[in-house]
């Protein structure tokens, strides 16, 4: 096999084409974050109507993160203690956002290479992560809010 | 939901985007870390070793920086591991998109680095067609490689492959590279000595590369070997102008190069024999600063009077697999 050049950059950053809707500290220049669940998301993939710009989503739930405060000062870190994902109406799990012991380097094939060539390029390198390491718990619809 | 919202940052919808991209995720331990936020980031290299290798190691994958060898080792992921990305989503019920985190990929496995320091010494020595003899240069250039397509195949960065190959003495010739057997370096260095003597160079003061260039053009070994031979023994830094060869270096160099010549046929041989013939080797003025401990760890006594290689290290050097190819090819010429 003859070696693979990995580029440390991106040939191009993908444009961010939506708000980050996640707390300041796992913002990242692309939008791009690491979500780990115990369990695996079975998505439908029915497309929802919608203009073309936007891909093809399926819902999977919502993701709150009820102790932060965006006004507080960026070393108040108790937040990333808890982090909820409701799934459906009934079910939620907890978890905490973590910083990783060694950050990852997200890599992927470089495009357009010269004559197609096998290239990769680490396109965002992702300091912290979510983590839901625990089964989903019943709630009721009044602990939604 | 609609509600919900208000509240900034506090709250998202999780989505999972039906086209999927294909991610790894890969560790980062420091030392690349600290390229990514250099200035001007190097560009890595994955490597494997040579698929057409017949070496019996198991493949591995490296990643390598100029100098630095990390092995590659895919991790399988106990929990479902999801990039995502901000990105636009209209809920069903609601008119204008909001933001949503959305799932864009899944890692089954992530990729982890362990820094590597073993030295590609081995294998380097396996992927070399060995040089014996002057005539072998043209007899068996059709298989051998460039040494940029040699280095190209095997898992260490360049500059632990340049060593190793510094310290095999292998040199390229016309786009061929080759690894010289102990013999040829002890033939070649015999005709390097007597020329320089000759011509009243002075190797173990200060020379220059290109008055002993001249001086063995006309040798039938390769220009690039007799190289080969003064770069792995002169003081390291210096321009090729101003040459100085090492003498401790010169001594254990010549010290062990000597033992292997000597035991290949017989893989013990007298001590005194060994003494006389290592002495022989060096400039007459070194002769007197030989001694034993000069190749500690590389040679064993049977009894005080014999001496032979330390056998992992005849086991490393003596490549018989190499030796047997160069035989069949010879014969079937």
């Amino acid at each position: 096999m003859p070696s693979i050049p990995l580029h440390l950059s991106p040939a191009e950053r993908d444009p961010q084409t939506s708000p980050n809707p996640l707390p300041g500290l796992l913002h990242t220049p692309s939008g791009l974050a690491i979500l780990e669940i115990q369990g695996v998301i079975h998505a439908d993939t029915a497309p929802i109507a919608g203009d073309s710009n936007i891909p093809t989503q399926t819902p999977i739930g919502e993701l709150v993160f009820p102790l932060y405060d965006a006004t507080a000062p960026a070393d108040n870190t108790a937040w990333m203690k808890r982090v909820y994902l409701y799934v459906g109406r009934h079910q939620r799990m907890t978890g905490e956002v973590r910083k990783l012991v060694k950050p990852y380097g997200v890599v992927r094939r470089r495009q357009g290479t010269v004559d197609g060539a096998e290239e990769l390029e680490v396109v965002e390198v992702v300091l912290f992560k979510v983590v839901f390491s625990s089964r989903p718990e019943p709630v009721g619809d009044a602990e939604m809010g | 939901m609609q509600q919900m919202s208000t509240q900034d940052h506090a709250r998202t919808a999780l989505t999972i985007t039906a086209e999927q991209e294909a991610f790894k995720l890969l560790e980062l331990p420091q030392g690349i870390l600290d390229l990514i936020s250099s200035p001007e980031p190097p560009i890595l290299h994955i490597k494997s070793l040579d698929a057409l290798s017949s070496s019996s190691k198991p493949a591995y994958v490296a990643l390598c920086t100029k100098d630095q060898t990390y092995q590659l080792r895919q991790v399988q992921t106990s929990n479902s591991v999801y990039v995502t990305r901000a990105a636009p989503f209209r809920s069903p019920g609601s008119i204008l998109p909001q933001s949503s985190v959305s799932a864009i990929a899944s890692c089954s496995h992530t990729l982890e680095l362990h820094p590597s320091k073993d030295s590609p010494l081995v294998v380097l020595r396996q992927l070399l067609p060995e040089y014996r003899e002057a005539d072998d240069v043209v007899l068996l250039n059709n298989s051998a490689r460039s040494k940029v397509e040699i280095f190209a195949n095997i898992p260490s960065s360049d500059g632990e492959c340049e060593r190793a190959w510094g310290e095999l003495c292998a040199f390229e010739v016309e786009g061929r590279s080759w690894c010289p057997s102990p013999a040829a370096i002890h033939e070649a260095w015999r005709v390097l000595l007597t020329a320089a003597i000759a011509e009243s160079i002075p190797l173990i003061s200060s020379f220059s590369l290109a008055k002993l260039h001249d001086t063995l053009m006309d040798e039938k070994m390769p220009i690039e070997f007799f190289e080969s031979l003064i770069l792995r023994i002169s003081t390291a830094g210096h321009s090729t102008e101003e040459l100085t060869l090492d003498k401790p270096l010169t001594i254990e160099w010549l010290g062990k190069v000597t033992l292997q010549v000597l035991t290949e046929t017989n893989s013990e041989i007298p001590l005194s024999q060994f003494m006389a013939a290592w002495r022989e080797a060096l400039p007459d003025e070194w002769e007197q600063d030989v001694k034993i401990d000069a190749i500690k760890g590389f040679y064993t006594q049977p009894n005080p009077r014999l001496i032979a290689v330390k056998s992992h290290i005849a086991d490393r050097t003596v490549n018989s697999k190499s030796g047997k190819w160069h035989e069949k090819f010879k014969a079937r010429r």
